[in-house]
């Protein structure tokens, strides 16, 4: 009985652990949007059929590659055409630009994340932005 | 205390002071750009004035800037240099043409003309990437009063220097290229510090030559932080770097954009005009 009673409990606390760790990585996994300033490029751009994946599934997708205590503000839009050391898609992607710095700091630095129709991220590259004039 | 610890605090104080004046300094902006397909070309132009303008409006050891800002290429992927040709107007009245070109965020080399006051009627600024010398041409005409409009008869300063070696001609439009969005050929307001009285500066006649034609595109506004204009890869260059808060249109139409103080602030990708067209020119001989 007292083996048991201990054996019991040792499942439950494994449970208990086991749905804190679920919630945990359920709520990495579906970050709450609301908490980040986003702007989009064209309000229509979340009513769109043209586009197969949502913008927030989009920046859902983005948010997964960086860190959130680095994000400040996120600007998203659609695409037809990118181009990467001169070679050129063409298709429809997302775009999504991820600040970590504020804007009106002389330097900062923005993540750009593209992506395909799928929600495959081809392309991540961070870049440098400072005063050109 | 010693003198080989006076020297190297000395030393410390002097290296940290040329450390600050070597970081650009972020200035407002507020500009428009061209909306279209990215295309080559190796003259482009605009014209400003400051006849609505009291300077006294301008805060002491200030600015108020008209420039136009294009992008330097080979072809039309975005380059690392990009060619300003500025009019400062000054608290005292004075306007003064300075033009100059960057590297991202190193300016390269600039020059200073005092040529005229608030009230002239225009400041022509026109850049030429000339290709049988392979060298940039600033030039500014300058319009003193009716009478010089009306012989268009300007007076004239140039300056010129050798063409950075990865550039071939200037784009207009605004491409985008690593998934960045750029808007490589820009005309707009830009101050030292921020004015919080009443300007107006009105830019007009906006355009790059295409062959013999001198055109414009449609426009859209642009604010400072996100004026991106040049580009090597890792780093992004933009115009202004701040937003010129408060700068709003006060009115526009075909080519003509009138920016003025209002408390207000312009959103991006505001429509300035929608049209394309050829340039409707006022006077010829900075058009010749």
């Amino acid at each position: 009985m007292y083996k048991n009673k201990k054996f019991v409990l040792l499942v439950l606390f494994l449970t208990i652990v086991i749905i804190l760790i679920s919630v945990h990585f359920f709520q990495r996994d579906t970050p709450d949007l609301t908490s980040y300033n986003i702007t989009f490029s064209n309000p229509d751009d979340l009513d769109t059929d043209k586009y197969t994946l949502n913008a927030y599934d989009a920046i859902r997708i983005a948010i997964k590659q960086v860190k959130d205590d680095q994000i400040v503000f996120i600007e998203v839009f659609p695409i037809e055409e990118i181009t990467f050391k001169n070679n050129t898609l063409r298709g429809e992607f997302w775009v999504v630009h991820i600040y970590h710095d504020p804007l009106e700091l002389p330097h900062g630095s923005f993540t750009v994340i593209t992506i395909d129709q799928k929600g495959t991220v081809i392309n991540i590259h961070r870049v440098e932005w400072v005063i050109g004039g | 205390m010693s003198n080989r610890k006076h020297f190297y605090i000395t030393f410390l104080i002097i290296t940290l002071f040329c450390s600050v004046s070597l970081v650009s300094a972020s200035q407002y902006y507020m500009g428009a750009y061209f909306d279209g397909t990215a295309k080559t070309t190796t003259k482009v132009i605009f014209a400003c004035d400051y006849q609505d303008t009291d300077p006294n409006n301008i805060p002491t050891g200030g600015n108020l800037i008209g420039v136009l800002s294009v992008n330097g290429g080979d072809g039309t992927t975005p380059g690392e240099y990009n060619y300003q040709n500025p009019f400062f107007l000054y608290e005292d009245g004075t306007v003064k043409f300075i033009p100059q070109y960057w590297k991202i965020d190193k300016m390269q080399n600039s020059k200073t003309y005092t040529v005229g006051d608030n009230d002239y009627i225009f400041f022509y600024g026109r850049i030429n990437f000339k290709t049988s010398t392979n060298e940039i041409e600033y030039k500014a005409y300058v319009y003193p009063d009716e009478w010089s409009v009306e012989h268009d008869t300007p007076v004239i300063k140039s300056w010129t220097h050798t063409a950075p070696a990865a550039d071939d001609n200037f784009i207009v439009g605004d491409p985008t290229y690593d998934s960045i969005h750029f808007y490589s050929c820009q005309v707009g307001v830009e101050a030292r510090y921020l004015i919080t009285q009443t300007v107006k500066v009105r830019c007009s006649q906006f355009g790059y030559a295409d062959g013999s034609y001198w055109k414009y595109m449609p426009a859209l506004s642009r604010q400072g932080s996100t004026a991106y204009i040049s580009y090597n890869g890792t780093h992004v260059g933009k115009v202004g770097g701040s937003t010129f808060t408060g700068m709003n249109k006060e009115s526009t139409y075909d080519d003509v954009v009138t920016w003025k103080r209002t408390g207000t602030t312009l959103d991006n990708d505001v429509s300035i005009w929608s049209n394309s067209g050829d340039i409707i020119k006022n006077v010829y001989v900075p058009f010749n």
